[in-house]
């Protein structure tokens, strides 16, 4: 019984290490995928900030920053062009690997309001 | 039919022992310890490494898998001709043209392809493939039992097992007659045909072992052997060695129908259910990733309709401030439709540029039935707003709102799982951002409870608490106390919801007069005994959080001057004050610790400094005390300015106290402390709205200019 045991444990470790590799692609695949989604999400919400303090009145540049606290400034480009704000955040890990991952979010501001 | 029963169990007469003996061919040097498996060309590497597993662990050298198939199955380099063959064997190898020796399997061992080279030495096609060897018969069926034989006859060798998945004949025959036994693989009723003509040659016929699984199969083709890959290899080997040729028929069958119920039964596969868990795995990270995509897009339109109302409210605040006309007493008026016009036409084209095709607009506030208008009163407030028929009397003037929605219905699996996104932008006086969030903080010093810092007034009256907390069995826990607004911004930023976290600069937490207590099993007893000690639950819905309100130096810190963005509260009288009350207020400023601006600009707004007055409500004297807050606060006449500032002081104190910001004491001395306390909120009535607004206001000093410019626009919902 024992050794039928050790069988099935030996039978259990083979196929583990067998599919690792997919187990590790399948994980490597899930890290980029929340790594792009943190990089558009952190896009979208500083250029939505950007766009709410151009509105305001407020400094856009600034206040796309200080909206993604939790992204690294050098990771964090935002650009004022006439009436488009743009945030591209480039997402976190190896750049070989993630650099398709990396968000760019726009917004379009209004015109010049007037009477 | 199958091919490998072929010669043996076909129409034709199953070849006997007392046939021809080919040359070379079951001539007695083939050992006992040399198995035979029959198998189906499909199975026949599968079934042969199977079967060298099932004695895997006994000592020996590496195992050598003879195998006799077609080239169509993997044979390649076994189809030699006979010539090739017979060549080959004269020459001392069985292919023995100028063929290069096949090279070894990358995975192969150094152990196997040693071995390789020593069966090949023997004349005998042979690779290493995994950890044993592959010896490749030749075609020719005396050949391939003569290759057998040689490979047999090698010293230090390992296990030798001849797969024959060919038609076979009498060579194979007297083989497996002298073994006594074979292994079979195959369809069960090619291995039941096969038992049955086998046994009239005193054979025993059982299964090969089956692998545990795709996995081990796969290995197995590969060439490695290993009693962890097969069905019960243990089991096997205890019942029935594979060395042990003596088993009976009926004994084989036996085993054989356990080894099929062996291979039939999957309970064991460990392989099935990893993939079966990366499957749902995968499943689950898809419906996951839509419902995130969807939630995603919903929040991409929240965000192009944030926008879009805000790009909205500008637009009526510019269309307000530039659209001079000839209102009365100098207001500058404008349509309310051509305003609207405009504001609805920036916010469906900000929306669309933003990804949000069509958007509704509409304004929550349109009951009122004026024009649009930046009226400037007499006492320098600007208000902007929707006037009624009253135009120009700041009472009635409402925030302008504009509000706009997109229909968006993210779908995931059938599940609609929203309805619309909507955002509301108004345009009024700033009074709620500037005004709570002063930014300032306690900063004195600081007293340590359970690791928490708090005020030290407040950690002895916490002590007395929690002495009479534990006296009743309920021990009190302090889970936090004084937050500094850069602690607050931390927390705020990895909880960006003000329903949970406040924002930086609003939080009471700041001035160290507020605690979060615990365990929950003292709520009950906290809620009923708290101001005995002095401290108040503040909030309904936060059992937890208690608040210190016996100092008045708890009260708000807009009246203690550390920050130099923060209204004027240092006690600087506006000059706008009469003379005749200057130092009254003053004074109460100082004895109550209350902005003398915060006096001063009450007592404008709500008498204009006339002490006489009673408004239509029956609000009365220069502080307009109703009759019933009057006797409450102890004030017996509020028509005397030198009682009714002091109390207004006083009352003012005692609700800054309890709500820690400038804009709710305001709103509870106009509408009540309950209607405050119940939301900890300005309540939704315009008079109070306003009221708020047009003191802070003052305040501030927004009496330097007419035009809209300095009109707030921000979201409100």
């Amino acid at each position: 019984m024992n050794a039928l045991k050790s069988s099935e444990s030996g039978q259990a470790a083979v196929e583990v290490v067998a599919v690792a590799p997919l187990v590790a692609v399948l994980i490597a695949a899930l890290v980029l995928a929340l790594q792009a989604h943190r990089a558009r999400d952190a896009a979208a919400v500083a250029s939505h900030a950007g766009a709410l303090a151009a509105l305001v009145g407020r400094d856009p540049i600034a206040a796309a920053r200080e909206a993604a606290p939790a992204i690294d400034p050098s990771r964090l480009r935002v650009r004022r062009e006439g009436r488009r704000i743009t945030v591209r955040v480039r997402a976190e890990g190896p750049r070989s690997l993630v650099r398709p991952f990396d968000a760019e979010q726009t917004v379009t501001l209004p015109p010049e309001v007037g009477p | 039919m199958s091919r490998w029963r072929g010669r043996g169990d076909g129409d034709r007469t199953a070849p006997s022992a007392d046939q021809d003996a080919e040359p070379g061919c079951g001539s007695g040097a083939v050992g006992a310890d040399v198995q035979i498996v029959l198998a189906v060309p499909s199975r026949a590497r599968i079934a042969g490494a199977a079967v060298v597993s099932e004695g895997s662990g006994v000592p020996g050298g590496v195992p050598l898998i003879a195998l006799w198939e077609d080239a169509t199955f993997g044979g390649e380099g076994v189809a030699d001709t006979g010539e090739e063959s017979a060549a080959g064997s004269a020459g001392g190898r069985t292919s023995g043209r100028d063929r290069a020796d096949p090279p070894p399997a990358p995975w192969a061992t150094r152990r196997a392809r040693r071995a390789a080279i020593e069966v090949r030495r023997a004349g005998v096609e042979a690779v290493a493939t995994g950890n044993s060897v592959r010896v490749e018969l030749p075609a020719d069926e005396t050949q391939a039992v003569a290759g057998v034989e040689r490979v047999a006859a090698l010293s230090d060798r390992g296990p030798v097992v001849c797969v024959v998945s060919r038609p076979w004949g009498s060579g194979w025959l007297r083989m497996i007659e002298r073994a006594g036994a074979v292994r079979v693989a195959g369809p069960t009723e090619s291995i039941e045909a096969s038992r049955t003509m086998l046994r009239r040659h005193g054979v025993t016929v059982r299964e090969t072992p089956a692998p545990t699984g795709a996995v081990a199969a796969m290995l197995l083709r590969a060439g490695w052997t290993a009693r962890a890959l097969i069905r019960g290899a243990a089991e096997a080997a205890a019942e029935e060695p594979w060395r042990d040729h003596g088993a009976t028929g009926r004994g084989g069958a036996a085993a054989g129908a356990r080894r099929r119920g062996a291979f039939d039964d999957d309970s064991g596969q460990a392989l099935l259910l990893i993939l079966l868990g990366l499957t749902v795995a995968l499943v689950l990270a898809g419906v996951l990733g839509a419902v995130a995509m969807a939630m995603s897009g919903r929040e991409d339109q929240q965000r192009a309709v944030d926008v879009a109302a805000l790009a909205a409210a500008a637009q009526l605040r510019a269309g307000s401030s530039f659209a001079v006309g000839s209102g009365s007493n100098g207001e500058r008026v404008t349509g309310p439709g051509v305003v609207r016009t405009r504001a609805v036409a920036v916010a469906r084209s900000t929306a669309r540029e933003n990804g949000v095709a069509t958007v509704q607009v509409d304004f929550p506030n349109d009951g009122s039935t004026g024009a649009a208008v930046a009226a400037l009163g007499d006492d320098g407030a600007r208000s902007v707003g929707i006037a009624g028929s009253r135009r120009g009397s700041t009472a009635d003037v409402v925030p302008q709102r504009v509000r706009v929605r997109s229909a968006h219905r993210p779908v995931v699996a059938g599940v609609v799982l929203s309805s619309e996104v909507a955002a509301t932008a108004e345009v009024a006086t700033p009074r709620y951002a500037e005004a709570v969030a002063t930014g300032d903080e306690y900063a004195g010093p600081l007293a340590m409870r359970q690791g928490k810092p708090m005020r030290p007034d407040v950690a002895l009256a916490f002590d007395r608490m929690n002495a009479a907390a534990t006296a009743a069995g309920q021990p009190l826990s302090v889970t936090s106390g004084y937050r500094s607004n850069a602690e607050q911004a931390r927390l705020f930023a990895a909880h960006p919801d003000p329903k949970w976290v406040a924002r930086p600069g609003t939080s009471l937490h700041r001035m160290g007069t507020e605690l979060d207590l615990g365990p929950p099993s003292a709520y009950g007893w906290l809620a009923a005994n708290s101001r005995r000690f002095g401290f108040l639950k503040r909030y309904s819905w936060e059992p937890w959080h208690f608040g210190f309100i016996r100092e008045t130096a708890s009260a708000h810190v807009a009246e203690q001057g550390r920050n130099p963005e923060a209204p004027q509260t240092n006690g600087t009288i506006p000059p706008w004050v009469p003379a005749a009350y200057r130092d009254r207020i003053r004074a109460a400023s100082i004895r109550f610790k209350v902005s003398a601006a915060l006096l001063s600009a009450q007592l404008k707004a709500e008498s204009n400094f006339n002490p006489r007055v009673v408004s239509s409500a029956g609000a009365q004297g220069i502080a307009q005390f109703m009759p019933g807050t009057a006797a409450g606060v102890g004030l017996k006449d509020p028509f005397d300015p030198a009682q009714a500032i002091p109390a207004q002081a006083r009352l003012m104190a005692g609700l800054l106290r309890r709500f820690g910001s400038v804009p709710l004491a305001l709103a509870a001395y106009n509408a009540g402390e309950g209607r405050v306390g119940v939301c900890h909120c300005i309540p939704p009535y315009p008079e109070t709205q306003h009221y708020v607004a047009r003191i802070i206001a003052l305040m501030k000093g927004y009496d330097d200019g007419v035009d809209g410019a300095g009109l707030a626009i921000r979201l409100v919902e």
